[in-house]
């Protein structure tokens, strides 16, 4: 009997696989392939405080082994999360990751205050987003702001609170330890690398943002390094996520120092993405007579 | 993802090809999509179903790219690996009103099945060079060439017949979508247009193809791809 389940801050989850958030809504568009409560945890979309209807068309284009993208946070707004969303969610018995993001330190508080008082079973602080004009990169560049920010929002709940950083740094060492430093329960790396794409027909750049974040296998590497780099100088756990679409990327990322995996654009890949990676987690155990998955986090650093 | 083969896979037209998959009871309403895996590319390429009969659909596409270039090289007995169909379709609970169907282009292929399931309707079908799918119609047709110099909305304006509709179903590129808009506004005329947008997901989780409607941005590929003709807000 092998073992998948996995402890993320505190949190007892029967798997390590979640989702990018963003990239799976509010859980219930891939019902129509499975149920979304195999899911060690799902991450919701990005919210921000109030509705935020996000960038005009012109969101996204496939590149070389990813997509660009610009959705600039079209959300709901955090309390129609809570109101509409997630009592179905746990209905479903879904744990709930719910992502946030603010446009100054004020607002990623009063959003992960608002939480504290729901069902959610632990924030991730998107210090990352690449496609807002306020807020989002600028606050994940900073190692004194990161650190602001996470030790603001720890004081304000009782919940986990994981902080997603961006790629676009030169040390993400230093930001990761910021966190931690803040008080974070846990991190989740990377976000989507900064990108473009130029519509030759046009003589104009695809995105209506211009920029874009970058995600899919080509970011791969990029994420693996980063996990790797940082597991060895923080003692919170990662949620490692960068172009999973299969197992073997799974695993990769576990030993690389990874507790939990998230999948995002593979998901739009292969609808059922999750489900063969969460089974195929299993298979890897039971052909290498491995007990707990946990033996294999960080196991590539030994 | 469901699997089929291929049992047909021709040249039609223009780099326009036309796939037969055998696969029972795949079901799609008219005006659905579904999302096809293409070896090579990421992202599966969002297909809409021509025709859905009992033991096999067809899709009928252009070559735009490496994923459609790689699907016109299917051969009779490949496997084609795809979602189940996606979308909301057209809404055929129109029958009492005197209806014009309009294609342009590679809009010809979704329009088809709603042609069918409304014989009385007429249709346009606006082509570039060579004509395609036209004998696939039950419906009086009146068609036109750009090469020619008519578009598919010259030719709905400017027939005679064109004055007594009450009621269009459209399918085609923005710019004749957006013409379209413009006779219906004048003529006071309601209707469904299917568009398009790049798209990731396919099912509204992603976000990424979004159209700007009188609403507020909604979602091509959940939301859509058909909308009310009057609410769709075209750019500049």
């Amino acid at each position: 009997m092998t073992n998948l389940a996995t402890n993320f801050a505190g949190l007892k989850l029967k798997n390590p696989v979640t989702v990018g958030s963003g990239t799976y809504g509010f859980g219930s568009e891939y019902k129509r392939f499975y149920n979304p409560n195999i899911l060690g945890a799902i991450t919701s979309k990005g919210m921000t405080l109030n509705e935020k209807e996000g960038n005009p068309p012109g969101r996204s284009i496939e590149t070389p082994s990813g997509m660009l993208n610009c959705v600039g946070l079209q959300n709901p707004g955090v309390e129609f999360f809570a109101k509409e969303h997630l009592p179905k969610l746990k209905e479903d018995g879904c744990t709930v990751f719910a992502n946030v993001a603010g446009k100054d330190v004020d607002e990623y508080v009063e959003i992960v205050r608002f939480l504290d008082s729901t069902e959610v079973d632990a924030v991730e602080v998107n210090l990352s987003c690449p496609n807002v004009a306020e807020g989002g990169i600028a606050f994940g560049t900073d190692p004194k702001v990161v650190e602001e920010v996470t030790r603001k929002t720890v004081a304000v709940t009782s919940k986990p609170i994981i902080i997603k950083l961006t790629p676009n740094v030169a040390d993400i060492v230093s930001i990761a330890q910021a966190a931690q430093n803040g008080g974070a329960h846990g991190i989740s790396l990377i976000n989507t690398l900064l990108g473009m794409s130029i519509d030759t027909k046009k003589r104009r750049p695809v995105l209506s943002n211009t920029f874009g974040g970058l995600s899919g296998p080509a970011i791969k590497p990029v994420a693996l390094r980063m996990v790797y780099q940082v597991y060895p100088h923080i003692d919170i756990p990662i949620i490692g996520m960068g172009g999973i679409v299969n197992s073997q990327d799974a695993l990769e990322f576990i030993m690389a120092g990874a507790q939990m995996v998230a999948v995002g654009t593979g998901n739009f890949v292969n609808p059922l993405a999750c489900q063969e990676i969460i089974e195929g987690l299993e298979m890897y155990l039971e052909e290498n007579d491995i007990e707990d998955i946990n033996q294999l986090v960080g196991i590539a650093h030994k | 993802m469901l699997t089929g083969k291929v049992e047909k896979n021709q040249f039609l037209a223009d780099d326009i090809f036309e796939m037969e998959i055998k696969y029972s009871n795949l079901s799609a309403k008219p005006g659905q999509f579904i999302n096809v895996v293409c070896d090579g590319k990421l992202l599966p390429r969002p297909i809409s179903v021509c025709q859905s009969k009992k033991e096999s659909f067809v899709l009928v596409y252009k070559v735009v790219g490496e994923g459609t270039k790689w699907l016109s090289k299917r051969i009779k007995g490949s496997e084609i690996r795809f979602s189940p169909p996606l979308g909301r379709g057209f809404n055929l609970d129109i029958k009492n009103k005197k209806i014009a169907i309009l294609g342009g282009g590679m809009g010809i292929a979704p329009i088809l099945s709603v042609a069918q399931a409304l014989d009385k309707a007429d249709v346009f079908l606006g082509y570039n060079n060579d004509e395609f799918l036209h004998d696939k119609f039950p419906n009086k047709i009146y068609k036109s060439f750009a090469s020619e110099g008519e578009t598919v909305i010259d030719r709905f304006v400017n027939s005679k017949v064109g004055k007594s509709y009450d009621y269009v179903i459209a399918c085609g590129p923005e710019g004749m979508l957006k013409a379209l808009q413009q006779v219906c506004k004048e003529k006071n005329i309601p209707g469904q247009i299917s568009i398009e947008q790049h798209m990731a997901c396919g099912v509204g989780a992603c976000l990424v193809c979004n159209c700007q409607t009188k609403h507020g941005y909604k979602l091509v590929c959940s939301d859509g791809p058909v909308f009310p003709i009057e609410e769709v807000v075209f750019n500049d």
